[in-house]
C-alpha cells in the first residue's frame, strides 16, 4: 500500500548521452532503441527532439542504481546552458524567420543548425574536458550500455580472460568505447570548423556592411588598433597575441575591398515604389537604395512642358525597374557594376555592364536617366514593372543564365518615340 | 649595446610586421573612406600582396633566427 509511485529517472546503466532515452524506456518499459528512435524523428520536428532531451536531462534526475534518485545529483552547468540555449532557439522557431535563409528550404527551419552547431562545440569541451580528468587505465562501468559483440558471447574460460583482461590493460580502453570516441570527437570537430567558418563569414560581412554603409572608418579604426596591438605585443616580446592578426584580416578585407570597389549600401534596406504625379515631385538627387528592389513607376507622370524629365538612381545590391510611357524617348546612361542592365529592349550584361541611349532626333518628350547598381540589375521599359519584380525574377529565370532577353519590338517603340 | 640587443631578440618579428603592415592597412582603408586618397581595386589587390609577402618574409626570419 506504502510502495512509492514508480518514477522517471535517467537510466545509469542504459545510456549514450545522459540516459534519458534509457531512463523512459524502462519507465515505460519499451525497447529503449524505439524511445532513441523516437528522439531522432521529432528532431525533424524544429528541433525537437534536441530541445526535450536537453530538458529532460536537466530536469530528470539520476538513478543511483537501486530506482530511487541518487542523492547530491544535479545537473551540469553546461548541459543547462545547451538546454536554455536550445529551448530559446528553438521553441521561437517564428521569431527566427529572417533565418530561413540559412536554412534555404529545409523545412524544419534552419534553427537546427545553429543548434547543431552550439551542441557540436559544447560536445566537444565535455568530451576533452572528461577525457582530461579521466585516469587513462580506467574500465568502463559495470553495466555500461557501450556494449561490444563480446559482451554477447558465452562467458570466456579463465585463460581467454585472464588474456582478454591483458589486452584491455594494454590498450586502456576497449576498442568499441574509442572508436565512439573518436567518432564523437570527429563530428564535433566538423562542427565547430563549420562554426568558425559561419563567425568568420558573419564578421566579415558586417565589415563590408558597416563599410558599405558609411561606417568604414569605425572598421578602420579597430583594424588600427589591432594592428597598433600587435605591435605593442611584438616589441614587449609576446607571441601568443598572434591570433589577433586574423580577426584583423577579418575585418580589413572585406571592408578594403567594398571601399576600393566603392560600393554603397546606403539608402536603406528593402522595397521601394515610387510612383510621382509630377516631375516635381522627383528628387533632385534622385533616388537611391542600398539593398532590395525599387521601382520607378513615371506612366501616370505629367509630363512637363519642357518635355524634359531627369532622373538618378542608384543601387547598391539589387534591382530598379523604371517604368516610363511607350511615347517618351529615354536618354539613357545605365551601368552596372556586375550585373545585368535592360534598356528599352536592348540589354547588357556581365561586369561594367553598360546601355546608353542617345538624345531623341526631334522634341519628342525625353527622360534623360542616369542610372547604376553596383551588383544587380536595371530595367528602363514601357512595360509594367511587375513583369520584372516578384518572384519571376528569381535565379531560377532564364534571364540570368545569360540568355538573349533583348526585345526588339520594345525597341522599336523607343525609335519611333525618339524620332516623333 | 647588449641592451639593443636583448631588445631585438625579444622582440617578436612577425607580431611586429604583421602589426604594422595591418596598421597600415587600416590606414589605408580610413583614408579611402574620408576619400583622401582613392585607392582603385588593383591597388588593393598588390598593396595586399605585398603586406602578405612582408609577413611572410618576417615570420620566415623569425623563425630562422629563435
Amino acid at each position: 500500500m506504502n510502495e512509492r509511485p514508480k518514477r522517471l529517472l535517467r537510466s545509469r546503466d542504459d545510456r549514450i548521452l545522459a540516459g534519458v532515452a534509457g531512463g523512459i524506456a524502462n519507465y515505460l518499459d519499451v525497447d529503449p532503441t524505439l524511445v532513441r528512435v523516437g528522439f531522432v524523428a521529432a528532431v525533424l520536428f524544429g528541433g525537437l527532439g534536441i530541445a526535450a532531451y536537453l530538458v529532460l536531462a536537466v530536469v530528470t534526475p539520476n538513478d543511483d542504481g537501486s530506482g530511487a534518485p541518487a542523492e547530491d545529483d544535479r545537473p551540469s552547468a553546461w548541459l543547462v546552458v545547451l538546454a536554455v540555449l536550445a529551448v530559446l532557439i528553438l521553441l521561437p522557431g517564428p521569431f527566427w524567420g529572417a533565418f530561413d535563409w540559412w536554412g534555404g528550404g529545409w523545412w524544419w527551419g534552419g534553427s537546427l543548425w545553429l543548434v547543431l552547431l552550439i551542441g557540436g562545440a559544447v560536445w566537444l569541451y565535455a568530451t576533452l574536458r572528461d577525457r582530461n580528468r579521466r585516469p587513462s587505465t580506467e574500465r568502463p562501468a559495470e553495466g555500461s550500455d557501450q556494449r561490444t559483440p563480446e559482451d554477447d558471447q558465452p562467458a570466456p574460460d579463465e585463460s581467454t580472460a585472464r588474456t582478454q583482461r591483458l589486452d584491455d590493460t594494454v590498450s586502456q580502453a576497449p576498442p568499441s568505447r574509442d572508436g565512439w570516441s573518436r567518432l564523437l570527437r570527429g563530428v564535433a570537430i566538423a562542427v565547430l570548423v563549420l562554426a568558425a567558418a559561419a563567425a568568420t563569414l558573419g564578421v566579415a560581412a558586417v565589415s563590408a556592411w558597416a563599410t558599405a554603409t558609411g561606417h568604414g572608418a569605425i572598421v578602420a579604426g579597430v583594424v588600427i588598433a589591432i594592428g597598433v596591438a600587435l605591435v605593442v605585443a611584438a616589441l614587449i616580446g609576446e607571441s601568443r597575441w598572434r591570433w589577433l592578426i586574423v580577426p584583423a584580416l577579418v575585418l580589413a578585407l572585406p571592408a578594403g575591398a567594398v571601399a576600393a570597389g566603392d560600393v554603397n549600401f546606403d539608402g536603406g534596406i528593402g522595397e521601394r515604389d515610387h510612383r510621382p504625379a509630377s516631375a516635381a515631385e522627383l528628387p533632385a538627387d534622385g533616388y537611391s537604395l542600398g539593398v532590395g528592389q525599387m521601382t520607378v513607376d513615371l506612366r501616370g507622370l505629367e509630363w512637363p512642358r519642357d518635355r524634359t524629365v531627369e532622373l538618378d538612381t542608384d543601387m547598391g545590391v539589387g534591382q530598379t525597374v523604371v517604368a516610363v510611357p511607350s511615347r517618351v524617348c529615354v536618354e539613357a546612361d545605365v551601368n552596372a557594376s556586375v550585373g545585368h542592365v535592360l534598356v528599352r529592349g536592348r540589354e547588357g550584361s556581365g561586369i561594367d555592364a553598360e546601355v546608353t541611349e542617345g538624345p531623341p532626333l526631334g522634341e519628342a518628350p525625353r527622360l534623360v536617366l542616369d542610372s547604376e547598381v553596383d551588383a544587380g540589375e536595371i530595367v528602363v521599359t514601357d512595360r509594367p514593372p511587375e513583369a520584372f519584380t516578384g518572384d519571376r525574377r528569381s535565379f531560377d529565370d532564364d534571364r540570368w543564365h545569360g540568355s538573349d532577353d533583348s526585345d526588339p519590338e520594345e525597341q522599336r517603340r523607343q525609335e519611333r518615340a525618339c524620332a516623333a | 649595446m647588449r641592451g639593443m640587443k636583448q631588445i631585438r631578440d625579444r622582440v617578436d618579428l612577425t607580431s611586429l610586421v604583421a602589426g604594422a603592415a595591418i596598421s597600415v592597412f587600416g590606414a589605408l582603408v580610413l583614408l579611402q573612406e574620408e576619400g583622401t586618397i582613392d585607392l582603385e581595386a588593383g591597388w588593393f589587390l598588390a598593396t595586399l600582396a605585398a603586406a602578405t609577402g612582408v609577413v611572410l618574409l618576417a615570420s620566415g626570419m623569425g623563425a630562422r633566427r629563435g
